[in-house]
C-alpha cells in the first residue's frame, strides 16, 4: 500500500504506531536485502529503519522535507545514505553493486534523501562530539541550547554574564575542533 | 578576543555600535571569517532544535522498538539464547570487579539518589478528562516502567486540560528515571510553574538530578534552597543535606 508522503510524514509527528508498522512491514524487506548484499547483517536493517525513522523525523520538524515523488523510494535511498556512512565510518568495507534499485536512487527524492541523512548524521556527530567535552561545557552548552537567555545561565551556574559568554565561545570552540577532526565531517556536505 | 569570542558577543548583542559594524563589514569582505561565523551560528542553532526535540525523538523510538522487536521476536530467540549466559557470566564478574575496586565515594552519592528518589508514585484523585490516562501513568509508575510511562504522559499533556504542568514534572521524574538526564534536565529548568505543589517538586527533583550527575555545588545549592523554603520538601532536602554528598 503506497499512501501519500504527507501521510507517513504525520504519522511520524504523531507517533502513529498503526501506519509506521505498516511502513516496517513494507520497507524492512527491501532494506534488509540491500543491506545483507553489503556486508550487513538483518539486524543492522532494523538498526537503520530505526535511524532513518529518526532523521525523517527531524527532517520533518524543521518543516524543511519536500517530497516529490513517492515516500517508499525517498525513505529508501535515506536508509542507504546511512548504512553506506556507516560502512565507511567502520571497517571502509567495500560495497558491492547497487543492481535493481539504482532506478530508485536516480529520481528527485535522492537528494533530498541525502541531505536527510547528512543532516541527521551531523546532528549525531555533533551530540557523540559534546559528550568528549568536559562536564563544564555540557552543563553549560546544554543550559544555553535549553532556550534559557545567557543571563539567566549565568545565574544559574554562578558567574558573570561575561565570564558566561566568554567560557561559551570557548567551548563551541572547542566542540568545532572536535567535529572537524573527524573523519566523517568532510563527508556531511549539505 | 579570539573570533569565536567576537562570535558570541556579536549574537548577544555585545559589541558596540562602531564595533558591531566593524564586525558587519568583515563578514562581508572575508569568507573565512563569515564562513566561521556561520559554523559557529549554525552548531548552536542546530543543537538547539536537538535538543528541544529530543523527546520527541525519545517517543518515536520507544514506538519504533516495539515495532521492529515485536516483529523480530521468533528470530531473535536463537541468537541472543546463544550469547545470554556468556554476556550473564562476564556482566557478574565485571560488576563484581566494579564493586570492589570502585571507591566508597562514587557509590555514595548513587546510593543516597536510589534512596531519596525512590517511592515516587502519582496519587489519582482528579476527577479530570484524562482519568484513565492518569490510572495508566500511575500503574507503570508503580511498577517502575519509566519508558512506558513517557508516551502516556506526553498523550496528558496533549489534552490540553490544567493537569499540564503536573505531568510535566512526572515526565521530568520518569526521563531522569531512565537516565535521559539531559532530557529531564530540560524539563526541569523550565520556567517555574504557578501551582506551589509542583513548583517544590520540580525543585526537588532537579536537586536529585545534581546529585545524580554528581554536580555537588548545584545540588548542595538547590538543597539548601528547598530547606529554607519551608516547603512539603524541606524535611527531605535537610536530610539529605546532612549526608555527605560527592
Amino acid at each position: 500500500m503506497n499512501l501519500s508522503p504527507t501521510i507517513y510524514i504525520e504519522a511520524l509527528l504523531n507517533n502513529d504506531r498503526q501506519v509506521l508498522e505498516n511502513l516496517y512491514l513494507e520497507a524492512i524487506p527491501s532494506i534488509t536485502a540491500y543491506i545483507v548484499k553489503n556486508s550487513g547483517y538483518e539486524s543492522d536493517a532494523r538498526d537503520i529503519f530505526q535511524d532513518a525513522m529518526l532523521a525523517v523525523l527531524q527532517k520533518a520538524q524543521m518543516g524543511q522535507l519536500q517530497i516529490n515523488s513517492g515516500f517508499q523510494p525517498y525513505f529508501f535511498a535515506v536508509c542507504r545514505n546511512l548504512w553506506l556512512m556507516r560502512l565507511r565510518k567502520n571497517a571502509q568495507k567495500r560495497v558491492t553493486s547497487m543492481g535493481d534499485e539504482q532506478h530508485i536512487l536516480l529520481n528527485d527524492s535522492f537528494k533530498e534523501a541525502e541531505q536527510t541523512a547528512n543532516h541527521y548524521a551531523r546532528l549525531r556527530l555533533l551530540e557523540t562530539k559534546l559528550k568528549e567535552l568536559g562536564e563544564s561545557c555540557r552543563k553549560l552548552l546544554r543550559l544555553a541550547w535549553s532556550g534559557k537567555p545567557l543571563e539567566e545561565v549565568a545565574k544559574i551556574l554562578n558567574n558573570s554574564y561575561a565570564y558566561i559568554r566568554k567560557k561559551k565561545s570557548e567551548c563551541i570552540g572547542r566542540l568545532m575542533e572536535l567535529v572537524k577532526s573527524d573523519p566523517i565531517y568532510a563527508e556531511l556536505k549539505e | 578576543m579570539t573570533n569565536f569570542e567576537l562570535f558570541e558577543d556579536y549574537l548577544e548583542d555585545q559589541l558596540a555600535p562602531e564595533e558591531k559594524s566593524r564586525f558587519e563589514q568583515r563578514l562581508k569582505n572575508d569568507p573565512e571569517f563569515s564562513g566561521e561565523f556561520e559554523q559557529y551560528r549554525s552548531i548552536q542553532s542546530d543543537m538547539q532544535f536537538w535538543q528541544q526535540t529530543e523527546i520527541k525523538r525519545l517517543e518515536l523510538k520507544h514506538t519504533l522498538g516495539q515495532i521492529t522487536g515485536k516483529k523480530n521476536e521468533k528470530a531473535l530467540v536463537r541468537p541472543i539464547g546463544r550469547y545470554l549466559w556468556r554476556a550473564a557470566a562476564i556482566f557478574v564478574l565485571l560488576a563484581g570487579t566494579w564493586w570492589l575496586m570502585v571507591p566508597s565515594s562514587s557509590r555514595n552519592n548513587e546510593q543516597l539518589f536510589a534512596q531519596y528518589s525512590a517511592g515516587e508514585n502519582i496519587s489519582i484523585s482528579r476527577g479530570t478528562m484524562a482519568d484513565s490516562l492518569w490510572e495508566k501513568a500511575s500503574a507503570l509508575l508503580y511498577d517502575k516502567k519509566y519508558p512506558e510511562t513517557l508516551p502516556v504522559l506526553q498523550q496528558i499533556i496533549r489534552t490540553g486540560n490544567d493537569s499540564i504542568a503536573e505531568a510535566r514534572v512526572w515526565l521530568g521524574y520518569c526521563l531522569m528515571m531512565a537516565n535521559k538526564d539531559s532530557a529531564a534536565e530540560i524539563i526541569f529548568t523550565q520556567p517555574v510553574v504557578k501551582d506551589k505543589g509542583v513548583a517544590e517538586r520540580v525543585a526537588w527533583y532537579k536537586a536529585l538530578l545534581y546529585l545524580k550527575t554528581g554536580e555537588k555545588v548545584l545540588c548542595i545549592a538547590a538543597l539548601t534552597q528547598i530547606q529554607s523554603s519551608g516547603g512539603a520538601y524541606a524535611g527531605k532536602a535537610a536530610a539529605l543535606l546532612k549526608e555527605k554528598i560527592h
